[in-house]
């Protein structure tokens, strides 16, 4: 009696339908009868989610049905109707349902045929990006791409919005993929694979151990390798950060203009993004409108990221000051105008001579 | 689940806005396929009522804004149009039919915290699968689509009660089983933690 109650409360608890004195109760059983409870697989059923095999049918199938649909929504909408059709207006309606049903049927037909027409070769292209330099991409069906510093980014020039569509990036960029649900967008870098619908993300995937794509809006899928455990699937919903790690791998020139080899990782984890600083203004994706956004960060922080940036040393005369934080956005122009706006916020001088910037 | 219903149903039904009724019909015409399906077997016939009962939405779409809750309304509708297509039309139970074997995958979506392993996964797939259709046409609709019991209950006419009890079964057997299972390999339920 008590194993069925145990039962019906685990049952509502999964489905969230659980009441406060529900789970008070569900609390008392189990301490009551433990063995009557594997809650290590319990747990796990709770952390994941059901889907049907085949989903990708049922989303080509939409697109099918939404070819159709379209011809039949330019119907007016129906207000609620005061009196009742007579049975010579329901003639009517039914046969210009029919005639509407059989030029749909041809339309689609001929546009079916249309779309067997065959689709053209990939032809690869390389855009690549100096130091300090950044690119903004149109590819041919719609996807924006803006590449930064020292990025590589092969793509496909033939693609459209049918079949699939495939690129590859080592270095950092931000993509708004056009939507086409039938025709996935897939962007390869040396540590993931990453698939996408129609959404905006910004993806840094130097040479090196660090990895990460960080998601802004719609959805992502990214694959990685797990070495022996095997290939993992994260999904990333809007707002989340994938961030992963593993040994950089060696520099090989590959044999096909994409590069689609996966290295193994060693962890990755998913973590929220700070909220925007403005609209769609992010810490990630903020060097695409040329800003940098500093988020409760010392200023030393700030300091080495000025070095990097501008092939400079600073020095703070106390070091005090560079355990200063501060948060902001700041055009990320030239080595003064980073400086005088931070000069301003936290209160300093500084002084530049040659490549050594002085704090004080 | 980022889709916001209620801003899109708003938008549909004051500003006959095609491109939120696109995002809608994307979203629901797989579910829909799938629960009809589950119901009569046929993937063309499930395809068309999916296809019909969102064109009722958007012409009815005026009124759209007053549907409190949207999914639910959606499957009483396309249940109607299922059970029409039967031969002896019923207006009881859904579950009292002959339900298709529909197959569905488990997968771990949490992976801040504990990384499920790829075989507690397959274990726990395989026994939702074993499920009888009845059971697992419940479980689906509350694991997959986020139906709440009510909903399920007004959905199939079956009472809260075969739903506490059918939602217990599941529970349980797969409980049962992937525990089964990992007593028989021996391995103490490894779990990888990631920082």
């Amino acid at each position: 009696m008590e194993a069925e109650r145990i039962g019906i409360l685990l049952g509502r608890k999964l489905a969230g339908e659980i009441t406060p004195p529900e789970q008070e109760e569900l609390n008392r059983l189990l301490e009551r009868y433990p063995q009557e409870v594997d809650m290590d697989t319990y747990k796990k059923l709770q952390a994941g989610r059901l889907s049907e095999p085949g989903r990708e049918d049922a989303l080509g199938a939409a697109v099918v049905y939404w070819e159709k649909h379209r011809e039949l929504m330019a119907r007016p909408a129906r207000v609620p109707r005061t009196a009742g059709a007579t049975r010579w207006m329901v003639a009517i309606r039914l046969a210009a349902a029919c005639i509407t049903l059989l030029f749909l049927f041809l339309t689609w037909h001929l546009a079916s045929r249309q779309q067997e027409a065959p689709v053209q070769a990939p032809k690869f292209v390389t855009v690549t990006t100096g130091k300090g330099e950044k690119k903004t991409l149109s590819l041919p069906e719609g996807t924006q791409v803006t590449l930064n510093e020292n990025s590589r980014f092969v793509y496909d020039k033939h693609m459209t919005g049918k079949g699939s569509r495939h690129a590859s990036l080592r270095g950092e960029a931000y993509f708004h993929v056009a939507h086409y649900p039938e025709a996935p967008f897939t962007v390869y870098t040396d540590k993931m694979e990453i698939k996408v619908l129609g959404t905006s993300f910004n993806v840094q995937a130097y040479r090196g151990d660090v990895a990460e794509a960080t998601l802004f809006e719609g959805k992502i899928e990214v694959l990685l390798d797990k070495g022996p455990q095997g290939k993992r699937k994260v999904v990333l919903q809007p707002q989340e950060k994938l961030t992963v790690e593993g040994p950089q791998p060696p520099a090989v020139s590959p044999a096909e203009p994409l590069d689609t080899t996966l290295s193994r990782i060693t962890q990755f984890t998913v973590s929220e993004i700070a909220r925007p600083s403005g609209e769609n203004l992010y810490k990630e994706n903020a060097w695409v409108s040329g800003k940098v956004i500093f988020t409760d960060e010392p200023l030393a922080a700030i300091a080495a990221f000025l070095e990097e940036k501008h092939d400079v040393n600073v020095r703070f005369l106390d070091p005090s000051l560079g355990k200063k934080r501060l948060r902001g956005v700041f055009v990320d122009g030239s080595l003064e105008s980073v400086l005088d706006a931070l000069k301003f916020t936290v209160g300093f001088q500084y002084r530049i001579k040659d490549n050594e910037v002085l704090i004080f | 689940m980022t889709l916001n219903l209620t801003r899109l149903q708003n938008r549909i039904a004051l500003h006959d806005d095609q491109e939120s009724y696109r995002e809608l019909f994307m979203h629901f015409f797989p579910k829909l396929r799938t629960f009809v399906r589950s119901i009569l077997g046929s993937i063309e016939t499930a395809e068309e009522i999916a296809s019909d009962t969102l064109l009722q939405a958007w012409l009815k779409r005026k009124t759209l804004s007053q549907i409190e809750n949207l999914p639910a309304w959606l499957f009483v509708a396309a249940r109607n149009r299922a059970l029409n297509y039967l031969e002896k039309p019923t207006i009881s139970s859904i579950l009292s039919l002959d339900l298709p074997d529909m197959e569905v995958t488990f997968t771990a979506t949490d992976p801040e915290q504990e990384l499920i392993l790829r075989e507690d996964e397959i274990r726990i797939t395989q026994a939702i699968n074993q499920f009888p259709p009845k059971c697992r046409l419940i479980f689906r609709m509350i694991r997959e689509e986020g139906l709440r019991y009510k909903e399920v209950a007004e959905i199939l006419n079956i009472s809260v009660n075969t739903i506490d009890a059918q939602m217990a079964i599941a529970v349980k057997r797969i409980m049962k089983q992937v525990g089964l299972a990992k007593s028989a390999s021996g391995s103490p339920g490894r779990v990888i933690r990631l920082r």
